[in-house]
């Protein structure tokens, strides 16, 4: 299986042989890893409460390991020191001079060409791991059971297919386009999240802030709201958010800080929560009655009161 | 600009056509954004408001809350502006020499890191208590009652250096902080509600009439101090109720928009260039032309040819700084 070469959007990664001290700096790889059943011996941890940055879809595979922890900017010299024989790097917004400085310490997993930084498909992320790992079979395996449990939910709701949605954000006014992983995920359910939202200025290719005069971009058939922060306020201040279908016709979904962080992990651990969670809640949102209530939009206090 | 001392009809009518310049401008800011909207829908809107109509909305509920949080913060800044630099005698003193920005920013940051608050809407009233606690410390240290202009100037400088190093200081240990911190220190009109805008009008009022009945005295106080004192003007008394007309006005504006730059430092020149050393005039002047400032940066920043996102802390230092400079190469400026 070793020595494998794999191409990065800033060169190509040879690893020798199998890697057994990996330092992941990917905000999402440790989930990965863990995926295909490995510890890493460094990680980088994203935000979230938990110690070692890694969230409750993710406990289980890490067990009793005690992965070193980094946050923040990367920092070369502490990688250098810690030794890896392998760095993956696919969601971390490496520079290529960073890539060229990390690629002298061992192996570098870039993110995969064609891509940018941030919209490497998760697919993709864990099939290049599992190549550089040595675990190319079990990465496959994974693959092919999400996408098999994507299949079936889409089969379930030939309605959902083709209906236009987004992920917005609860907070500041912006939208994830479909070149980013939470616009992916909906696209996998048969969503579409429109190409105009692409064109609105500002933002970069995978998140757009929206005009607070003109939010037609999102007025969609089905909306999520993410709110990370677990504020949710940004929602109600909305002045236009009434001038909204999917607000008049109950096709919000609000994803409070669990579902929001699963969501924007899409990895292959946090895709199953995601699904367990936000399918019910889409069932609810599209089942043709305005008057059904999506129960996450009431918790979080975002339906209008007797109306 | 020598010559006789001009007569306070021509400054009364100069008065009457800034004021009618500020309403035309007030009107473009509700005519004129990134949506389109056709002129006769604002008086639709005015005379049959239809809750349904997205035109109506973004009038009601983003133009003129703006618009209005625009003139009263401009206002506001100005008006500050004026009396901090006839109190000091400095041309360059800024409302911030006070550590109302810095004690509100700290505030901010302090909110977003210990509270968990990530919406700006929800620290006004600690961005507020910080602008008040950081200006009581500052008068305190000038001296209190017996202030002397360049002590408080220290003592400001002092305090606003202590409040940045904190801040920097939280800001380095939590990335989350600095996330909603290095948008509010921007400065600007997103999400001001009208409820934010009636909350702290009470701030503004009793800023604005403290300010009025400073300026008044600040005018005899303008002969130096030493000679107010003969006339019977208590100086200690001019300097708490100016101070506390300031940070009314500063506190309130940096709660409502954050910490906008400039319009407290540019505005009084401009407006003495026109009203002539007198105060109470000068005062007017600069209420008019902050609140102008501050409306055109609020309207450029949200026009579409600029992607209708940009705050209006950085429009009114883009427009800020060039007329300072044009200021600057002035050589009639009117002496402090």
């Amino acid at each position: 299986m070793f020595p494998v070469e794999i191409e990065n959007a800033f060169g190509v990664a040879r690893v020798e042989a199998k890697p057994e001290r990996i330092v992941s700096l990917s905000f999402i790889g440790h989930d990965f890893l863990l995926a295909l059943g490995i510890q890493p011996y460094a990680l980088r941890k994203w935000y979230g409460s938990d110690p070692y940055g890694v969230w409750v879809w993710g406990h289980d595979a890490l067990g009793d390991a005690q992965p070193i922890v980094m946050q923040g900017e990367i920092d070369i010299e502490r990688i250098a020191l810690l030794a890896p024989d392998l760095i993956t790097a696919q969601w971390s917004g490496i520079t290529e001079r960073e890539y060229d400085l990390l690629s002298r310490i061992a192996p570098t997993l870039g993110p995969a060409p064609g891509y940018g930084n941030w919209g490497t498909p998760w697919q993709d992320m864990l099939l290049r791991l599992g190549q550089a790992t040595g675990r190319g079979e079990e990465a496959a395996a994974v693959v092919r059971s999400i996408e098999a449990r994507f299949a079936e939910v889409r089969s379930r709701h030939p309605e959902w297919q083709g209906a236009s949605a987004t992920m917005s954000w609860a907070g500041a006014l912006a939208a994830y386009t479909d070149e980013d992983l939470r616009g992916q995920f909906l696209e996998a359910l048969g969503f579409e999240v429109p190409d105009q939202l692409s064109y609105l200025p500002g933002g970069n290719a995978y998140f757009k802030p929206l005009p607070v005069e003109d939010i037609s971009s999102i007025d969609l058939d089905v909306l999520v709201w993410l709110d990370p922060g677990g504020t949710a306020g940004g929602v109600l201040d909305m002045p236009l958010r009434n001038t909204m279908r999917a607000h008049r016709e109950g096709r919000e979904v609000y994803a409070g800080p669990l579902l929001s962080a699963a969501l924007s992990h899409s990895s292959p651990l946090s895709l199953e929560y995601a699904l367990d969670e936000l399918v019910p809640l889409l069932e609810r949102a599209m089942d043709g009655d305005p008057a059904t209530v999506v129960p996450s939009m009431f918790e979080a206090g975002l339906l209008p009161m007797g109306n | 600009m020598a010559g006789p001392k001009p007569a306070a009809n021509p400054t009364a009518a100069r008065l009457v056509l800034t004021v009618a310049t500020l309403f035309a401008i007030a009107v473009l800011g509700l005519l004129l954004g990134y949506r389109p909207i056709d002129t006769p829908q604002v008086w639709v809107a005015l005379s049959s408001y239809d809750a349904r109509n997205p035109d109506h909305i973004v009038l009601a509920a983003v133009r003129f809350p703006r618009v209005v949080a625009a003139v009263l913060a401009g206002a506001a800044l100005g008006v500050a502006g004026t009396m901090m630099q006839s109190m000091t005698r400095n041309a360059l003193a800024d409302p911030g020499l006070l550590g109302v920005n810095a004690g509100a920013a700290l505030g901010a940051v302090l909110s977003i890191a210990v509270l968990g608050i990530t919406d700006p809407g929800g620290f006004v009233w600690i961005a507020l208590g910080g602008a008040f606690l950081a200006t009581l410390l500052v008068f305190l240290l000038g001296g209190g009652a017996q202030a002397h202009p360049v002590r408080i100037v220290l003592a400001g400088a002092a305090v606003t250096a202590l409040s940045l190093a904190l801040i920097r200081s939280v800001l380095l240990l939590s990335s989350r902080t600095l996330e909603t911190y290095r948008i509010w220190v921007l400065g600007g009109f997103d999400g001001v509600s009208l409820a934010d805008i009636d909350a702290l009008a009470p701030f503004f009022m009793v800023g604005f009439g403290l300010a009025a009945l400073a300026g008044f005295w600040l005018n005899a106080m303008m002969l130096g101090q030493d000679v107010a004192r003969a006339l019977g003007l208590r100086v200690g008394l001019i300097w708490c109720v100016a101070g506390l007309s300031i940070v009314l006005l500063c506190g309130a504006s940096v709660a409502m928009a954050g910490p906008i730059a400039f319009v407290g430092l540019i505005v009084p020149h401009l407006a003495r260039r026109i009203a002539g050393p007198d105060v109470v005039w000068t005062m007017l002047f600069s209420a008019c032309f902050g609140a102008i400032l501050l409306i055109l940066s609020d309207l450029i920043g949200r026009l579409a040819i600029l992607g209708g996102n940009l705050p209006a802390g950085i429009m009114s230092a883009l427009i800020g700084g060039p007329l300072l400079i044009w200021f600057v190469r002035q050589k009639t400026m009117v002496r402090l």
